[in-house]
C-alpha cells in the first residue's frame, strides 16, 4: 500500500463532492475506505454489494451525493439494482471499484469476472475508466463529476497497479 | 387483516415512505398516492435498503414496506438495520408466506422462517409482531426504531400497475424531501 496514493484517491472523491458511502471489504480499497471515514464522511459497511446500492440511492434520494466502494466481483451480485434502479431512475453513484482479475491475478477465481467485468458495464449503460497506475488516478475526480453531472452510475475500475 | 389494510395505516402514519415493488406499490398507490412516498418499481429484496439509505441522512421518520420474499432476498439488510439505522426508521415486513406478485408460490416464512426471531437474532433492538389494522397503528404510533413483522393474508386486490415513470418518482420524491442534490 502506498498511503499517499489512498490519500490522493479520497481527496479527489471529496473535491467531487462524495458526502456518503458504503463498502464492502476489498484487500486494494481498504486504505481509501479509512482515509474517506477520517475526512467525516460517513462509509457504512454492507453485507452484500447490492445492498449498498440500495443503500447509497436511499442517500441520494435524501440529498446526498454516494459513492460505493467495492470489488468488482461485487458487481456482479448487483447488476439487477444497478439496471432497475439507478437506470430506472437515473440516480447517481460513483461506483469506486478494486479490479482483480487481470494479468497479475494470483487467485484463479478472481479471473472470470476480471475478464466479465468491462463487458458487464458495457452491457448495462454503465460509463467506465480503468485505471492501471497511481499516475492515472485524476479519472476518479472525472468518474464521480459524471456521476453527479448525468445522474447515473459511473464506475473507476483500479487495478492493483494503482498501488505498486 | 389483508395487505390493503395494513397499507391504509402505514398510508395514515405521517412519514417518508419507501414501498416494496409490485402489489404492494400498485396497492398503496391506490390506497392513497402522495409525493412523499417512493415507489419501488423494480431491483426486489432493496426496499427496506433504499429505506435505511435515507433515514441515515435526513431527520424525518422513514417508514420501509417491504414483503417476506424479498426480505429473505436481502437478509443481510436486517444485520445492517440492526447495527446502522438511527431511531426515526421503521421496517415494516408484510409478511403473507408467499411471493404475492409472481402466483403466490409459498416463501420460506411460510415453511417456519421467522422473521421477527432472525431480525431479533441479527440484533434489531425492538421488534414486534402484530396481526391486526389496530396493532399495526398501535405500533406505528410508538416512539423508537424498529423492525414489524405484520402477518397478512394472501391475495392482492386488483388495481393497475404505478403509471409513474422513474425519473419522475425521483424527481418528485426528492421534492418532498427537500433535497436536490
Amino acid at each position: 500500500m502506498t498511503p499517499d496514493v489512498d490519500h490522493q484517491i479520497v481527496a479527489l472523491l471529496r473535491a467531487s463532492g462524495v458526502d456518503f458511502a458504503c463498502q464492502v471489504p476489498c484487500a486494494l480499497l481498504a486504505g481509501v475506505v479509512a482515509g474517506l471515514g477520517q475526512t467525516g464522511v460517513p462509509v457504512f459497511p454492507v453485507t452484500r454489494e447490492e445492498e449498498g446500492v440500495g443503500v447509497c440511492a436511499g442517500a441520494y434520494l435524501g440529498g446526498r451525493r454516494p459513492a460505493l466502494l467495492l470489488q468488482n466481483s461485487g458487481l456482479g451480485n448487483s447488476a439487477n439494482a444497478l439496471g432497475s434502479l439507478h437506470g430506472f431512475y437515473h440516480l447517481a453513484l460513483v461506483l469506486l471499484v478494486g479490479f482483480r482479475g487481470g494479468p497479475e491475478e494470483r487467485v484463479a477465481a478472481q479471473k472470470p469476472m476480471g475478464e466479465a467485468t468491462p463487458g458487464l458495464l458495457d452491457a448495462l449503460g454503465i460509463p467506465f475508466a480503468v485505471v492501471d497506475a497511481a499516475d492515472g488516478i485524476d479519472a476518479v475526480a472525472t468518474v464521480a463529476r459524471q456521476a453527479f453531472s448525468e445522474h447515473r452510475p459511473v464506475a473507476a475500475l483500479l487495478r492493483p497497479g494503482v498501488w505498486t | 387483516m389483508n395487505r390493503v389494510d395494513a397499507l391504509r395505516e402505514i398510508a395514515a402514519t405521517p412519514a417518508l415512505r419507501v414501498c416494496n415493488l409490485g402489489y404492494p406499490s400498485r396497492e398503496l398507490f391506490h390506497v392513497r398516492d402522495d409525493p412523499t412516498t417512493f415507489y419501488m418499481l423494480g431491483s426486489m429484496g432493496l426496499a427496506s435498503s433504499v429505506g435505511l439509505g435515507l433515514a441515515l441522512v435526513q431527520s424525518r421518520r422513514v417508514v420501509a414496506i417491504d414483503g417476506d420474499g424479498s426480505v429473505l432476498m436481502n437478509l443481510g439488510t436486517l444485520s445492517t438495520i440492526a447495527h446502522f439505522a438511527p431511531a426515526h426508521f421503521t421496517l415494516v415486513i408484510l409478511d403473507n408466506g408467499t411471493h404475492g406478485s409472481t402466483g403466490d408460490q409459498p416463501t420460506h416464512s411460510s415453511l417456519g422462517t421467522d422473521l421477527a426471531r432472525v431480525a431479533s437474532a441479527c440484533g434489531v433492538a425492538r421488534v414486534r409482531s402484530v396481526d391486526t389494522p389496530q396493532g399495526l397503528r398501535a405500533t406505528l404510533d410508538e416512539s423508537g426504531g424498529s423492525v414489524i413483522v405484520a402477518r397478512i393474508e394472501p391475495g392482492n386486490a386488483d388495481v393497475p400497475p404505478v403509471p409513474l415513470t422513474g425519473p419522475h418518482l425521483r424527481d418528485r420524491f426528492q421534492n418532498a424531501v427537500g433535497a436536490i442534490p
